[in-house]
């Protein structure tokens, strides 16, 4: 079975050679392979960018944004360092915070304002007297 | 095809072109079943092997040009298998490769086709340096940079896969179907 794929193989690649040879215009390609100035193979299917050298575009797009947020990022992480445990020493001088217990404020008796004033008595607020003539005030008629 | 190889001793970069631009453009066809690839391929080769001719001049050029070919098209393939979304070229790309014999496929033609193509890329490459270049398993491994043993491995599964494309064809002409129960 083998010797018979073989020469089937054989004779496969042998049919096939036969309709398949490089016309004129490879052959000149060919031959001047070895000239820089002869063009280089056409742009394959799916890498006409790869070929025309348009690849370092991407890549150096890739390059220059991998830059930025490296330099970004060290940037923000100089800004987030966090503050020093002790204080940074200041020009001003320090105001003295009270250190002892806070005054409890005391019941007031009533009718005593508890800032230290009296209230007024209870009962209808005082009209301002008139000071002048003014318009009449419509007020209640009797019945 | 030894025997018939270019030594590049005593001829000029383009003679060496013009002896073996059909051998090779043969052999990176039957690695690639694409025309215009293979043409392309073959112009790397040519490229790289100028590059070096006058080193490569006096020992063997055409199974260096070779050896780059066939490792070409292995590479081409791996890159063309991890981007399936190829789209078409240009226009000059398309009437050039409808312009091929054979409607461009690029293919020998013929019923080993369909399974040889289907072959890993290793493999397919170890069936034609084996059966177009008529190379030893030694030269092979040496083509491909592995052992003889994988060698053996790659040829003989791509034996079992072609026994396995003749006994399916030979069931369906005998009139029993593809060969596999439905």
């Amino acid at each position: 079975m083998n010797d018979e794929l073989e020469t089937l193989l054989r004779e496969h690649y042998r049919r096939g050679a036969d309709r398949i040879g490089p016309d004129a215009e490879l052959l000149h390609r060919l031959r001047n392979a070895a000239d820089p100035a002869t063009p280089r193979p056409r742009a394959r299917p799916g890498r006409p960018w790869l070929r025309a050298g348009l690849w370092a575009v991407p890549v150096l797009a890739a390059a220059a944004a991998v830059l930025a947020f490296a330099l970004l990022g060290s940037g923000e992480r100089r800004e987030e360092r966090p503050a020093p445990l002790v204080p940074a020493p200041s020009l001003t001088v320090p105001v003295p915070t009270p250190t002892g217990p806070s005054p409890v404020p005391r019941p007031t008796p009533p009718g005593q304002d508890p800032r230290g004033g009296s209230l007024p008595p209870a009962g209808p607020a005082p009209t301002s007297a008139p000071s002048g003539p003014s318009a009449p005030v419509p007020s209640r008629t009797p019945g | 095809m030894t025997a018939r190889e270019a030594r590049g001793a005593e001829i000029t970069f383009e003679e060496f072109v013009t002896a073996t631009a059909g051998r090779l453009l043969r052999t990176a066809v039957f690695l690639v079943y694409d025309r215009h690839l293979a043409e392309d391929l073959l112009q790397v080769t040519y490229e790289r092997v100028a590059r070096r001719w006058k080193r490569v001049a006096a020992g063997e050029p055409e199974a260096y040009a070779r050896k780059i070919l066939v490792n070409l098209a292995i590479d081409e393939h791996r890159r063309r298998s991890r981007r399936r979304d190829l789209p078409v070229g240009t226009p000059a790309d398309v009437e050039r490769y409808a312009a091929v014999p054979g409607g461009g496929a690029g293919g020998p033609g013929g019923e080993l086709d369909e399974v040889l193509r289907a072959l890993p890329v290793k493999q397919r490459a170890v069936v034609v340096l084996r059966y177009w270049c008529d190379l030893s398993e030694h030269e092979i491994a040496a083509v491909l940079g592995i052992s003889r043993g994988t060698v053996k491995s790659h040829t003989a599964r791509a034996m079992t896969a072609l026994r396995r494309h003749m006994a399916d064809r030979e069931h369906m002409e005998q009139g029993g179907g593809p060969g596999r129960e439905r």
